[in-house]
């Protein structure tokens, strides 16, 4: 890998995050809007609500364990974090929200630059040659996403696993794996689900050489991921005492204690399954998150990228509570490749399920809860629909980058017929 | 007494020496003895009492629906045992009891103390372990018949004589409130503890109120529970009904009539069935009648998810009380958001820190364990305090649901505890919250529309995971 000697100042970079700063600022200032959100079940999971923060926060300083209740599943640095800045005005949880944002996208320019480096040695397609996705469009898409928006003024701690996993991604293209294994350890340590990025991350590592390259790097990196997974885990029970904090967030997250309605696919099934099966059906969902980390780091071993822009778009649809926030996520990093938009088939189709599921769930979320004039199958079928749309978004772009590469392997067959075999 | 309700209490003591039981109920004494229980309260409730009515119960009762503590000896095994006396007392009482199960049992750390001797327990068990308290309350059990004839069943007489031969179940649960407890505990039978006696207290309260009933304040015992007392149950060492007047003597009230003439007038009349030859069947007459309220409020409501509970303190002098609340898992309270403001009557608004002397919260454990808020507070002369937490409710599995799941849940009120002058304890009326609810139709159509989802995506992975692309045959025919 090589790193760029010159960095190029970017065009409109500092007008787009100073513009991004001022929208959260000025929505951070309308009263009520940050507990509004806060409540939204969209935005806001038991696992990342700031509310449930909060009392946390709270309960360690009454000396409450807070681990113990059930209020509270944060990790317990994010409650040590949220001790600082509890004792500090309200602003400086904003300024840390807006920070983080800026710094992810920030990231994900960088991200962007890198792999344009990265692809300069790769094939590419005839009609590809000099074209280019500006890098601050890259940058507003995901700062003006009103998703994203609406994440960091509800105060989700989503936030944070986000910004780790960009992170992780950001230093493994600059061949840095201390680095990447560092933030990657504490997106896994915030939300779990991401810890299944460490094999197309290494993959990005090995810079896509042979498999027995890939097989020297993987261990190193993989004990280094685990001595940094364990010291956080131990500061963690340094801090609060006792290890119970496991069974509260990663048991939470794991055996889905906590039925609390979201925009995935495990809680309306849950609430409905028969108790026989629970546990069976439970174990089949969670392993089926993790199944496609290997095949995918396998099948695009020359585009880890986009493994890692995929499992990021898995988790977001089939980790056991996602938000709007965990789409953000993926959907910040596509634009990162801008080469497979020509053969994506179903942009209009997925672009419209996606407003059509972000205006009618909170609509339908209030004629269940509070109007009481729908019932429960409203919202889950809006989540069926949100989710549907996700997958079809997720199957097009593997189908693109397949399909591309197989252009670029064979440039004589354009307008050939092909075999899908 | 309030004239237009007639509040009646009736009061039952057996004593008896340990492990004789001549009078005392053998099945309540042997169950306690294997249970190494110390002491026990079981209160059976329907509806709740009004204090800004009635005033203070004259006998302890509860809040809504059944309500059962007892201290048992804290060995290990004290959680098994518990669980099993409440299944013993549900088979003895026809009651629910054995629904008190890990989830609804509390500890109280500040309220519901002993109220019998320590002295007797310890003398008489000095290996025993330093005894401790379990508390369960169902309030949405519903009392009735099958409860009221176990608990006749214990008195030497049953209901054949003396003043539980009023008790009528068809008239006893025609009324506007109705409690009915068993208490036992252990005193000590000398000064120095040389003897140890189990006494059975057995309670009733019932408001009848005339007024609703039959449109006018006049009462009499023939009208209210159908039947008049013949005569005294032959082994009681004391029996006698007692007509509390004070209200009237302290109000000046006057223009009506009691007959027949009690053995002793006063504040209180009493009538000494012992000495009666005839029935006695008690009435009141009034010529002259108006109602008057006195102000004694309690609140607990709900609103925006939160609970507020409202107490007053009408006395001149500072009172030091318990609060004590538990909340099932159910509804996840929020213990930042409790809030505690106190405005005395000149409307000096008081700090939380001047009120509030200990808090002791535990947080609730999903399908485990309730929450328990309790609270010392000191509340302040001629002040009202309100005490209000938010709370989230939670989603159930669709078989966690009872089965009428549209009404809603019960949730206990709380309870307010003095022990000063004596011990006593106010309990809120328990609210009914209703949860979202799934559809209870659904779970087919879920499990088969969630897995096609998962299945779609799995599908299409697998195949484009595994998928070659090729050129058709030769076919160069295409080109352009």
């Amino acid at each position: 890998m090589s790193t760029r000697a010159i960095p190029q100042p970017v065009p409109y970079k500092a007008l787009i995050f100073s513009l991004a700063a001022l929208v959260r600022l000025l929505l951070f200032q309308v009263p009520g809007l940050t507990r509004v959100l806060a409540d939204q079940v969209e935005l806001s999971t038991p696992l990342t609500g700031y509310k449930r923060v909060i009392e946390g926060v709270f309960l360690y300083k009454s000396a409450v364990p807070p681990f113990e209740g059930g209020a509270c599943h944060h990790a317990p640095l994010l409650i040590a974090l949220f001790h600082v800045l509890d004792a500090l005005p309200i602003q400086c949880t904003q300024i840390v929200y807006i920070t983080m944002d800026l710094v992810a996208a920030h990231m994900m320019m960088g991200i962007a630059d890198r792999k344009t480096t990265m692809y300069t040695s790769k094939l590419k397609l005839d009609i590809e040659k000099g074209e280019s996705t500006g890098l601050w469009i890259i940058g507003a898409l995901y700062l003006f996403n009103p998703m994203t928006i609406l994440s960091c003024v509800s105060l989700s701690t989503g936030i944070f696993s986000n910004t780790s996993v960009i992170a992780a991604i950001y230093h493994a293209l600059s061949a840095s794996a201390s680095n990447s294994m560092f933030w990657l350890a504490i997106a896994s340590y915030l939300s779990f689900y991401p810890a299944m990025l460490i094999f197309p991350i290494n993959s990005i590592l090995s810079s896509g050489r042979s498999l027995t390259h890939y097989l020297n790097v993987f261990p190193k990196a993989m004990g280094i991921f685990g001595l940094y997974l364990l010291t956080l885990l131990g500061i963690s029970y340094v801090f609060t005492g006792s290890w119970k904090f496991m069974g509260s967030t990663y048991g939470v997250i794991i055996f889905l204690k906590d039925l609390t309605p979201n925009i995935g696919l495990f809680w309306y099934f849950f609430i409905e399954m028969f108790d026989q099966y629970r546990s069976f059906f439970l174990s089949v969902f969670q392993i089926h998150a993790f199944i496609y980390a290997i095949p995918l780091t396998i099948r695009l071993s020359q585009h880890p990228l986009l493994a890692c822009t995929l499992l990021c778009g898995i988790m977001a649809i089939f980790k056991s509570y996602p938000s709007a926030g965990d789409a953000c996520l993926y959907l910040g990093l596509l634009p990162v490749h801008g080469e497979l938009r020509k053969y994506t088939r179903y942009d209009f189709l997925v672009a419209n399920i996606f407003l059509y599921s972000a205006a009618l769930a909170p609509i339908f979320w209030h004629l269940w809860i509070y109007a009481g004039s729908g019932n429960a199958n409203f919202f889950y079928a809006i989540t069926l629909v949100y989710n549907v749309g996700q997958i079809i978004l997720l199957v097009d772009l593997l189908y693109s980058a397949i399909r591309r590469d197989f252009d670029v392997a064979n440039p004589q067959t354009r307008h050939w017929e092909i075999n899908h075999r | 007494m309030e004239p237009s309700e007639g509040v009646h209490h009736m009061n039952t003591d057996h004593v008896s020496p340990a492990g004789h039981y001549g009078i005392f109920p053998r099945n309540v004494g042997q169950t306690l003895h294997h249970h190494k229980v110390q002491e026990l309260h079981l209160t059976f409730t329907q509806g709740s009492w009004s204090y800004e009515h009635w005033g203070y119960p004259y006998q302890q009762s509860a809040g809504g629906g059944v309500e059962m503590w007892a201290w048992l000896d804290g060995g290990d095994d004290i959680d098994s045992r518990w669980i099993s006396l409440t299944n013993t007392y549900a088979g003895l009482f026809c009651a629910s009891l054995n629904f008190i199960d890990n989830t609804i049992t509390v500890q109280p750390e500040f309220s519901f103390k002993p109220e019998g001797d320590a002295r007797a327990y310890r003398t008489f068990n000095a290996s025993a372990s330093e005894p401790q308290v379990r508390y369960g309350a169902l309030p949405h059990e519903s009392v009735c018949t099958e409860n009221l004839t176990p608990w006749k069943k214990l008195l030497p007489c049953k209901d054949k004589a003396g003043i539980a031969s009023l008790l009528n179940a068809h008239k006893l649960y025609d009324t506007a409130f109705h409690s009915m407890s068993v208490h036992v505990r252990q005193i000590c039978g000398d000064d120095h503890c040389h003897v140890r006696q189990l006494e059975l207290k057995q309670t009733i309260s019932s408001v009848f109120d005339p007024l609703t009933a039959t449109g006018s304040p006049d009462w009499s015992l023939s009208a209210m529970y159908g039947a008049k007392i013949n005569m005294a149950c032959p082994i009681a060492e004391e029996s006698t009904v007692v007509v509390d007047m004070s209200h009237q003597t302290l109000c000046g009230i006057s223009g009506f009539e009691i007959s027949p003439k009690p053995h002793s007038e006063g504040i209180v009349n009493v009538y000494d069935l012992r000495q009666d030859a005839e029935d006695l069947d008690i009435r009141m007459t009034w010529n002259d009648y108006r109602r008057d309220e006195h102000a004694l409020p309690e609140g607990h409501g709900q609103q925006n998810g939160g609970l507020t509970t409202v107490i007053k303190n009408h006395h001149s002098q500072l009172y030091p009380v318990t609060f004590f609340d538990t909340i099932p898992w159910y509804l996840k309270l929020y213990l930042h958001t409790l809030h505690i403001e106190t405005i005395t009557n000149n409307g000096q608004t008081i700090r939380r820190e001047d009120i509030v002397k200990t808090i002791h919260y535990q947080p609730a454990v999903d399908r485990s364990r309730p929450t328990v808020l309790e609270m010392q507070l000191d509340l302040p002369p001629n002040s009202v305090t309100q005490i209000s937490i938010n709370f989230d409710k939670v989603f159930l599995k669709y078989t966690e649901h009872r089965p009428d799941a549209n009404r809603g849940f019960d949730v206990g009120g709380a309870v307010l505890c003095t022990l000063d002058p004596k011990p006593v304890r106010i309990y809120t009326s328990p609210l009914l919250i209703s949860l979202p609810t799934p559809d209870f139709s659904m779970p087919y159509n879920v499990i088969t529309m969630t897995c096609t989802v998962i299945a779609l995506f799995f599908g299409s992975y697998f195949n484009l995971l595994t998928r070659v692309f090729s050129v058709r045959g030769n076919a160069k025919s295409k080109t352009d």
